[in-house]
């Protein structure tokens, strides 16, 4: 009886047992996130073995989605899959992705097909000797390559047409030296290289079959001006010479060197400088009596300009930027994450070693081990100073990479 | 007994409820976890896990406004998203790639764009600055390349991307030399390698390109862990004869010498030339060569290096004394140019080493000559008129008379006129006429 009462209650709590098993399976997936009004459900992705990350997938709707099957837009015909595509709401871009990557992957088959033959007979190819260019390939097989190659560009060239580009942005011409122009100019000022680009474009196909090739090279010659002229009035004077000042070398030579503290308006004050001087040297008639006595007193000029602007000290450290090793230095320091100041001292280094090996060698020391002797202690003393530069944990860097004029520095003793 | 075994099974049974109910009310506090975004992001953090590049960089380009129900409804802002639901539509695997791949790479151009724009850059700045904002600009083009790759890969489970597919499709010179190294191959299997390879190569570039040329032994590591990861994975992509095969033809087109075989005197089957071939490239570490090229030279320093003799030993093992002479001469392009001047003639193969082996002797002697310092000029030549002698008799000897005045003429009459016109010979005229 006792028995039977413990199955009974036993089969109750059992069944209950079971019920709660279904209620848990049949519950929905559970709702994690709202976004754009649209419901996002969590799928069942189980935790990955791999790198993989576990992620939200948010669908916006599974009955949205089953409203077409692939099936019902395909198509042999290029064009029909294009139009089909279009017919179900595809924009024109990912249009053109699909046709025309479907295009080139269909030509890409049959030509990787056509050659397998040809892989059969590779080795025995290569026994006989023979040179690639000369392969006996089966004339069929040419044929047909020569064939799809021709039906390939006809179809791309085809589908350029009816499909059209993606566009793409294009990037402020000379964009460097427009850097200052207020955001509302810079429309204007693309409009203007962008006309005469066209006009560029349409003199050069003219120029080929024009009756007066003169005249279209006239103007093709004229047309920066034109340009110049145009975005000059366009953006006032004083940003055309920023502009100009910006474009000239002397400004370019000035940013790009290594290691030096300029300040803007000493870069500035040293380009235009130097500008006047290149004009003026530019201006002197080739058949003036005294063109060498100018050229040279500008050259003169020239040359004091950097010094007279930087002074003595950081005009003198313009030589490091000539200086492989230098950037060599400046590499390894930056990777280290070390003071860019430790490159200079380093070079002050190299300078002074180079500088005692030198004067060593033109020395008249007649005693060869005196001289071995001196030159030991100027590579002791050298790797010792760079060692304290550069710090232990740099200095197996600075071993493989920056002591190749170390190891040369009496080379031809 | 039979009770007992009753109330056992009947408790055994309650139990199994009991935990079944207990695991999936576990199970769904688990996923609730999980499946909460906030959370998640921070689990992945934890474990130092990869979150998607797409989620923080990349984004499908989509204009909005130009797609339509019903295909607006199958894209998203989420590329895997994107990807799922396109599979669910039934569309081919290489539709959904030609799909996504031409939106990744879009999408990466511009963003690329965008970080190397200089147009708003300050212009009158030191060098150093500059370089400073050049380095930052690369970290975040080399972060942009990187999420890319990983998105990729996670996107189709194996690494591709738009320029492996244009690779596969080129028409051109490149895509013929492509077709016939890896034409064993089928296309799509190209297209896994080759992207394998690219994941694994460009990666290892990434880290050269952010040191400044300057390698430490940190980045050496990181390189091997790539290459290894690639060797792996290239054995899975193509299988090992795929790989081995993919060695050979690599080794013929990277030796840059001309092939040895029948046109060079040294006849041979395709299946003979494969196993030279085999013996000498089985020692080729080919992934290890593809780090190399990325600016990791000293990577081959952990790769045993077989010498070139050790590998000639192999060879000439595998072909037997006499054909391995064979072999030796038809590399040298002196023998392949008086063999192939006497097969045309339709003389026999004997007469071409002979007249071979002549040119190799006078070349020896001369050199003797040169170096001794005892003779006086007119010694010199007149022992260089000798060997010249004694070259035309090997060569109308072996040749015949009017043949081989027809190749003294030609084909023999740079080598023929340099033991008597060579500088020291000259030299040495210029020294008797001078007395």
């Amino acid at each position: 009886m006792r028995l039977r009462t413990f199955i009974l209650t036993a089969l109750v709590v059992n069944l209950a047992l079971l019920a709660g098993v279904v209620f848990q399976f049949s519950l929905p997936a559970k709702v994690v996130e709202k976004r754009n009004g649209q419901v996002a459900s969590a799928t069942n992705i189980p935790e990955s073995t791999t790198n993989i990350s576990i992620r939200l997938v948010t669908v916006p709707s599974t009955t949205k989605i089953e409203t077409f099957r692939w099936d019902d837009v395909e198509s042999d015909d290029y064009l029909q899959l294009a139009e089909n595509l279009r017919g179900i709401g595809c924009p024109p871009d990912t249009v053109r992705d699909i046709v025309i990557g479907r295009a080139k992957d269909d030509y890409a088959d049959q030509v990787w097909e056509l050659q397998k033959p040809m892989q059969a007979a590779l080795w025995d190819y290569l026994a006989k000797g023979i040179e690639i260019d000369d392969w006996p390939l089966d004339k069929q097989m040419i044929e047909r390559y020569e064939q799809l190659s021709l039906q390939r560009g006809e179809t791309m060239k085809l589908l350029a047409a009816k499909l059209g580009k993606r566009r793409e942005p294009e990037d402020m011409p000379e964009g460097d030296r427009w850097s200052s122009l207020p955001e509302e100019m810079r429309p204007a000022v693309r409009e203007i290289y962008e006309k005469y680009s066209d006009i560029r474009r349409e003199l050069v196909e003219r120029e080929e079959v024009d009756d007066e090739p003169k005249k279209v090279r006239d103007r093709l010659r004229n047309l920066d001006s034109e340009r110049n002229a145009e975005l000059r009035t366009l953006v006032g004077d004083d940003r055309w010479d920023e502009y100009l000042l910006r474009g000239s070398e002397n400004a370019r030579w000035i940013r790009s060197l290594p290691g030096l503290k300029v300040a803007e308006e000493e870069m500035r004050e040293f380009a235009r400088r130097r500008d006047v001087i290149d004009q003026q040297k530019k201006e002197v008639a080739k058949d003036d009596p005294d063109r060498e006595q100018k050229l040279a007193r500008l050259d003169a000029q020239r040359a004091v300009v950097l010094t007279e602007v930087l002074g003595a000290e950081r005009a003198g450290h313009v030589e490091r930027q000539r200086s492989t090793d230098y950037l060599t230095f400046r590499n390894i320091v930056r990777r280290h994450g070390l003071p860019r100041d430790i490159a200079n001292r380093l070079y002050e280094v190299q300078q002074v070693a180079q500088k005692n090996a030198r004067k060593l060698m033109a020395s008249e020391v007649p005693d060869p081990e005196l001289r071995a002797q001196a030159a030991k202690a100027i590579l002791l003393n050298t790797q010792s100073e760079i060692m304290g530069i550069i710090g232990e944990q740099a200095w197996p860097t600075m071993q493989k990479y920056g002591m190749g004029w170390y190891d040369k520095l009496f080379d031809t003793e | 007994m039979r009770n007992a075994f009753i109330v056992g099974f009947v408790l055994a049974v309650t139990a199994v409820n009991v935990w079944m109910n207990w695991r999936l009310w576990q199970y769904r506090q688990v996923a609730e976890v999980r499946e909460a975004p906030a959370q998640l992001r921070q689990v992945e953090r934890q474990h130092g896990r990869h979150v998607i590049g797409q989620r923080e960089i990349f984004r499908p380009s989509r204009i909005v406004e130009q797609a339509r129900p019903p295909w607006s409804n199958i894209e998203s802002d989420d590329y895997l998203e994107y990807a799922k639901n396109l599979r669910g539509l039934g569309c081919p695997e290489e539709t959904v790639r030609n799909i996504l791949l031409a939106d990744i790479a879009h999408n990466f151009n511009e963003r690329e764009r965008e970080i190397w724009n200089e147009e708003l850059d300050p212009f009158w700045v030191t060098d150093d600055a500059r370089q400073d904002l050049y380095a930052r600009r690369a970290k975040q083009a080399h972060e942009l390349t990187l999420s890319k790759l990983k998105l990729l890969r996670e996107l189709f489970q194996y690494p591709v991307d738009e320029g492996v597919l244009e690779a596969a499709r080129n028409m051109g010179m490149t895509g013929s030399i492509t077709r016939l190294v890896f034409g064993f191959l089928d296309r799509e299997q190209f297209v896994r390698l080759y992207g394998t390879a690219e994941y694994y190569t460009k990666q290892a570039g990434i880290i050269n390109e952010s040191t400044h040329g300057i390698l430490l032994p940190g980045d050496y590591d990181r390189a091997r862990e790539l290459r290894e990861q690639l060797r792996r994975s290239v054995g899975g992509a193509i299988g090992q004869n795929g790989f081995e095969e993919l060695r050979l033809r690599h080794g013929v087109l990277e030796s840059g010498q001309p092939i040895p075989g029948e046109k060079s005197g040294f006849p041979v089957s395709g299946v003979e030339l494969r196993e030279i071939w085999k013996l000498r490239t089985e020692h080729v570490d080919l992934i290890n060569e593809l780090f190399v090229d990325t600016g990791f030279e000293d990577l081959t320093e952990d790769v045993a290096a077989l010498s070139g003799d050790a590998v000639e030993v192999k060879v000439a093992k595998y072909l037997g004394v006499d054909r391995y002479a064979d072999y030796a001469r038809a590399h040298n392009e002196d023998f392949r140019d008086v063999y192939k001047f006497v097969s045309e003639k339709g003389l026999r193969q004997e007469d071409a080493i002979a007249v071979f082996e002549e040119r190799s002797k006078v070349a020896d002697e001369v050199a003797k000559i040169e170096a001794a310092e005892d003779l006086s000029p007119e010694e010199s030549l007149l022992l260089r008129a000798a060997l010249k002698a004694r070259a035309e008799s090997v060569i109308n000897q072996r040749l015949g008379k009017i043949i081989g005045e027809e190749y003294r003429q030609n084909d023999g009459k740079g080598w023929l006129d340099e033991i008597v016109d060579g500088i020291a010979a000259k030299r040495a005229r210029l020294e008797v006429q001078a007395r």
